[in-house]
């Protein structure tokens, strides 16, 4: 259960939305809002094979059951049956999938494509197959004999064409008038900017007419919020969860707003009746009564917020099965770029060089966090975990000259000894326990005063959800420390977070020569001109270091998963763009006998 | 309504007595509450210790060292040091300013207003009084913490609001037990005789009510003390409480003390332990008070 | 009586508006609202625009004297309005979460009144000596260490002491009723520990005040033994403050509550109402708020004419 809901609801709600957002947060293609830059750009010359994706095919490897990195693997044969149960902080609270970004669509549907959990790239699910016949062009085949639920009024039907069509245009907005409904409701508009026309050709084919190129454009399907709803749903209403027909391995049969979500086994699902008989999501505020449900038995799965949480329950429960990966969300010091001394690179650069980035990591999570530099380095385009580390600032064997440096850039910035760099630095609002943006907060904040003892730095902490969202959304901060999940995919990911028009470019960085960059990367369809735009020689990422620093990355943060013994399958899921995997994770769990 | 029966339970003292008389009635307390006297006791150690603290407390509360993070009580540091390689005791020393900050803030920013509401709603009556009482009426019907929440949330976080957010619901909830014991006296005869001689209002109010209300203001501000020192801790659970790094006793529980319950149990029990002293110290103080104030249960000895 | 009655009925009616007021001006000036709380999870269209269409559309940029007038005459005809995130009726969210809170509740003023009566009892009695002190001592420990570190206690110990705890997964009591003991009584135990704390505290003063009367110097001056003359005449006498606490005290039960629920998993009034509180589901919050007002002040009439049952010196 690594992804989705479950997950992602470690915390009480207030949390919750922070925390859904750092962990599943998908595309936020900021492309739409670019719309104007694309228009006249040439086609580039690629045309993508069949099943692939346009730019990240890179030694993508899709299939199941290999074995990965921090996963064990279970021996022993399956036996049908069983109940899995899982906690969580609260059960859906919106039940159309396009105006929300949690619902038990996300157990009850399925995604058209999904991405490989380790590597990121795209892989057929309910779209057996895709192709581009020109850059503006994208072909979708279905896969015949997907079922869905066996309820009225679609009572089994085939899932088809018309569906992806009810989908997709809903999905961004067509219908918002029709229904009555303000546009901005349908929260995943931007996923699929650009979209033009998307047309049943056949019942199991469907085509869809781009106003521009986008590389980006693929990723949107595999994002977890893109499940499959079938069309219907709306005249249906949503009032009634059990009564909506998804096309899961598993169907809701009982709701209780509240206190517990229960899916029973779809016996005539695609690939085969799943080996679990229950699915329970069941509601616990409280990390405690977390901890304690997985050590006696009660929960299939623990996630491990922090280094103490994993040895306090594997100092009880040794036998439990310990799955590790990085996630897919970084941890950060945003500044406000109209904000004092912030507007000056110098006083940035100064900053991120001093920072001692293995206590930050290492005190919060132990070892196992990533390092990273403005983009997630998981991306085939950004730069990797190794070659971040040798990076000044990053590189523990070169701190103490690096913060020498750092404090003469400050100097040469007219701050002396932090004079005149004053700010208030606001946290996500932490709900009972630690939390990490409140301890880096601590640490960076100690860390800088080290170097410039008149640097004046006060911490606030939001008072909860709804002010801090109001704060970033306003911009009316001085700096953020904060952790926000990437998009699958790098081009929307750096629009979002740096490009002029970029929905969450909340430290509001502007700079036209990174504008150009990242247009430039959504729009062509070459993996290695891309690759270039990012990598080469003056590119984004040093560019980003050496020029920009908008934004001051501290880690990638590692998941840590817990299982009971007896399951079988987890890893297949693990890594950081595990998140649209969980359908078919849902399928092939099973216990062992 | 229901809270005027309540506050007949905190009678008041009419005599307003000499200096050689209060000695005695402070021996006598300390003879006759054994608990009260501990009470008092911890309360004075909790003042010295908030007053001293950059003086007693052997390190910088503030000061991280990851190198000795998590380390058990020692030598060193007598009551360990947590995640981020702070010193537990120093925290606990300077933390108890946060205390009595919380405590003292809350207490003075609730009993004033609250005695003049009280004072003035029963002296006028009339549609003053009205208005007031269904304010009353309304706030307490709002269960306090969520007020408290609200009230964070609107203001932010930060100390002086903390204080706010404790002293705002309870002078209104105060102001009727000050209320009570007023009414009684402000119908009395010699508050009578004193306006038929043309004494002021506000000459009555001060000369003549407030000494004899005086007993009901210091039980009101003794037993609030421990539940304003109480409510801080609920607070910072809820994500509410003082920005961090400032020590408070509230905040080292719900935080690292929740979090590292088992692997690092110092920072459960050493914030425990000093938090629950005081607010038992300040319930049995008050209690002992009202023991000794209250007229009725004086007679029977 | 039907007369008294109905002018305290009537009495209520400025005091809920007023309660109304409060509440609506509280969550007016919350920062942020519901739109901010959804864009900023999506990270979608968060221009200006498209927030104030949104808010247009919930009727988030209605006046605040507006939303006042129609929320009271929504009160008025007995609808809450519905939830902003789910569209489910207020009153029927709460309808569903409201038994757990109530047999919470419940359980946790029996408790509390098992623990403390005896307690404040034994106390007065045996006045200042060392039992008094120690019971004393007792009730006040249990209310000096916040609730959430006992909870929190309960709930982890036994886990990783005995690998075993308390079953997480809710029942109601009709679905399952040894497991729903399971965790409702911890629950109440903590609420209940908080609450005997006050009462035998007053239950203690009470019948020291009730010890010294005539009427006990007469029964004592027949011959009649302490326990029998606290039981009947004692008792009966001390116990009218501390209805009225219990009373009073149900506004603290609800607030404590938020905690429990949340510790323990419960999904009660309390959870519902931090949960809306945070995601700016404001119809949820001020129906709760609402409700749980109506019913304190129901609540504390009840107290009020239970005492003509009690103390028959007392009519209206």
């Amino acid at each position: 259960m690594t992804t989705d809901l479950s997950r992602s609801w470690r915390r009480a709600a207030q949390r919750t939305v922070g925390r859904r957002r750092l962990l599943r947060d998908g595309a936020l293609l900021g492309a739409g809002l670019a719309g104007a830059a694309f228009v006249g750009c040439a086609p580039s010359k690629s045309t993508t094979p069949q099943g692939q994706t346009p730019q990240a095919g890179s030694g993508a490897t899709g299939a199941t059951g290999e074995s990965r990195p921090g996963a064990p693997v279970v021996k022993g044969t399956i036996k049908k049956g069983g109940t899995w149960t899982e906690s969580a902080t609260a059960t859906s609270s919106t039940q159309d999938m396009h105006t929300t970004n949690t619902s038990f669509w996300q157990t009850t549907g399925e995604l058209l494509m999904q991405a490989d959990p380790y590597t990121g790239a795209v892989t057929p699910n309910i779209i057996e197959k895709w192709e581009f016949p020109d850059p503006t062009h994208l072909v979708l085949h279905v896969r015949k004999g997907v079922k869905l639920h066996n309820l009225p009024p679609w009572n089994g039907r085939d899932f088809d064409a018309d569906d992806v069509v009810f989908n997709l245009e809903r999905t961004v907005g067509m219908t918002a008038e029709k229904e009555g409904i303000p546009k901005a409701a349908f929260l995943h508009s931007d996923f699929f900017a650009g979209l033009d026309k998307v047309e049943a050709v056949d019942k199991y084919t469907a085509r869809i007419t781009l106003a521009r190129p986008s590389s980006a454009f693929l990723y949107a399907f595999v994002d977890h919020r893109m499940t499959m709803m079938p069309k219907g749903v709306v005249e249906a209403g949503f009032k009634e969860p059990v009564k909506l027909a998804g096309m899961s391995p598993y169907q809701l049969t009982e709701f209780v707003p509240g206190v517990r979500e229960v899916y029973t086994a779809f016996k005539e699902h695609w690939r085969g009746q799943p080996n679990i008989d229950k699915w329970v999501r069941t509601v616990v505020a409280d990390r405690g009564a977390d901890l304690a449900g997985f050590i006696s038995k009660q929960f299939s799965t623990f996630a491990a917020g922090t280094e103490q949480d994993l040895k306090t329950v594997l100092s009880a429960r040794s036998d439990a099965l310990h799955y590790k990966s990085l996630g897919i969300s970084w941890h950060h010091i945003r500044p406000n770029l109209k904000h004092g001394a912030f507007s000056d690179f110098r006083v940035r650069k100064a900053m991120q060089l001093a920072i001692n980035y293995q206590e930050i990591g290492d005190g919060y999570y132990g070892p196992g966090w990533g390092y990273l530099s403005g983009l997630h380095s998981y991306f085939p385009e950004s730069w990797s975990e190794e070659k971040v580390k040798t990076l000044p600032g990053y590189n523990p064997a070169t701190k103490a000259k690096d913060r020498e440096d750092a404090a003469k850039m400050m100097t040469a910035a007219g701050h002396d000894k932090g004079d005149g760099v004053a700010f208030e630095l606001l946290t996500s609002p932490g709900w009972s326990f630690s939390d990490a943006t409140k301890e880096n907060a601590l640490r960076f904040q100690s860390q800088m005063q080290q170097i410039w003892p008149n640097m004046k730095m006060t911490i606030r902490t939001s008072a909860d959800v709804g002010s801090f969202a109001k704060a970033q959304a306003d911009r009316n901060f001085q700096a953020v420390s904060y952790a926000i999940g990437s998009s699958r995919d790098v081009g929307s990911d750096a629009f979002a977070q740096y490009h002029t028009k970029g929905v969450r470019n909340y430290g509001s960085f502007s700079n036209p020569e990174a504008d150009a960059m990242i247009e430039k990367a959504l729009a062509t369809l070459d993996a290695n001109e891309r690759k270039q735009i990012f990598q080469g020689s003056g590119g984004f990422m040093e560019k980003f270091s050496n020029e920009w620093m908008p934004m001051i990355m501290l880690n990638l943060y590692p998941t840590n998963t817990l299982i009971q013994p007896n399951i079988q399958g987890y890893e297949q899921v693990v890594g950081p763009w595990s998140a649209g995997r969980i359908s078919n994770l849902r399928g092939t769990l099973g216990f062992v006998s | 309504m229901a809270t005027a029966t309540v506050s007949q339970q905190i009678e008041y003292n009419r005599s307003a007595g000499a200096v050689s008389k209060r000695l005695r009635s402070a021996s006598r307390f300390v003879r006759r509450q054994p608990l009260g006297t501990f009470g008092m006791l911890v309360i004075i150690v909790l003042v010295t210790v908030a007053a001293l603290a950059n003086v007693i407390a052997p390190f910088d509360p503030l000061a991280q060292a990851q190198r000795s993070a998590l380390q058990a009580p020692g030598a060193e540091h007598f009551a360990g040091t947590d995640q981020f390689g702070r010193d537990v005791f120093s925290r606990l020393i300077y933390g108890a300013r946060v205390s009595l900050y919380v405590g003292i803030g809350a207490v003075f920013f609730a009993v004033i207003p609250a005695t003049i509401v009280g004072i003035l709603s029963a002296y006028f009556g009339g549609w003053f009084e009205y208005l007031v009482q269904r304010l009353v009426d309304a706030v307490q019907a709002i269960p306090g913490l969520i007020l408290l929440i609200v009230i964070m949330s609107v203001l932010g976080v930060s100390l002086p609001n903390i204080v706010i957010a404790l002293a705002l619901p309870a002078s209104i909830s105060e102001s009727r037990i000050m209320r009570s014991a007023t009414v009684s006296i402000a119908s009395s005869d010699y508050v009578d005789a004193a306006r038929a001689l043309g004494a002021h209002d506000i000459r009555i109010m001060f000369r003549h009510i407030l000494p004899n209300i005086m007993s009901t203001i210091i039980i009101v501000a003794s037993l609030g003390f421990g539940r304003f020192i109480l409510a801080e801790s609920t607070l910072s659970f809820l994500g509410y409480g003082i920005a961090p790094p400032a020590p408070s006793w509230g905040g080292m529980l719900a935080a690292e003390g929740r979090a590292y319950m088992f692997a690092a149990p110092w920072l459960l029990w050493a914030p425990a332990v000093a938090l629950s002293l005081v607010v038992f110290g300040a319930n049995m103080f008050g209690d002992a008070l009202r023991d000794e104030l209250d007229p009725r249960l004086r007679g029977s000895r | 009586m039907a007369k008294y009655v109905a002018r305290r009925l009537l009495g209520m009616v400025p005091t809920m508006l007023l309660l109304v007021l409060l509440v609506v001006l509280m969550f007016s000036m919350l920062p942020g609202n519901i739109v901010d709380v959804l864009l900023q999870d999506s990270g979608g269209d968060t221009s200006a625009a498209a927030r104030a269409e949104m808010e247009h559309s919930l009727g988030l940029d209605m006046p605040i004297p507006e939303r006042y007038v129609r929320y009271v005459f929504g009160v008025v005809r007995g609808d809450l309005g519905a939830s902003l995130w789910d569209g489910r009726p207020v009153a029927e969210s709460i309808a569903a979460r409201a038994p757990v809170t109530a047999q919470v509740a419940a359980i946790a003023i029996c408790v509390s009144i098992l623990i403390s009566i005896p307690l404040g009892v034994v106390s007065a009695v045996k006045r200042n000596s060392l039992i008094d002190y120690a019971l004393r001592s007792m009730s006040i420990l249990g209310i000096s260490l916040p609730s959430f570190v006992v909870a929190t206690a309960i709930v982890i110990v036994p886990a990783l002491l005995f690998q075993a705890s308390l079953p997480f997964q809710y029942k109601s009591f009709a679905e399952d009723p040894i497991q729903n003991l399971q965790i409702v009584l911890p629950a109440a135990g903590v609420l209940g520990m908080l609450l005997s704390a006050s009462i035998a505290r007053l239950m203690r003063t009470t019948m020291l005040d009730v010890l010294q009367q005539d009427y006990m110097r007469t029964a004592r001056a027949k011959g009649l033994t302490t326990l029998s003359i606290v039981v009947r005449h004692g008792l009966r006498n001390a116990l009218i403050p501390v209805i009225t606490l219990l009373g009073l005290q149900l506004a603290a039960l609800i607030g404590g509550s938020v905690i429990t629920e949340s510790i323990f998993g419960l999904p009660g009034i309390g959870r519902l109402l931090l949960d809306s509180l945070s995601k700016r589901d404001y119809p949820v919050v001020q129906g709760i708020v609402v409700l749980v007002g109506m019913l304190i002040m129901l609540t504390n009439l009840a107290v009020d004419l239970s005492y003509g049952y009690l103390d028959p010196r007392v009519r209206h």
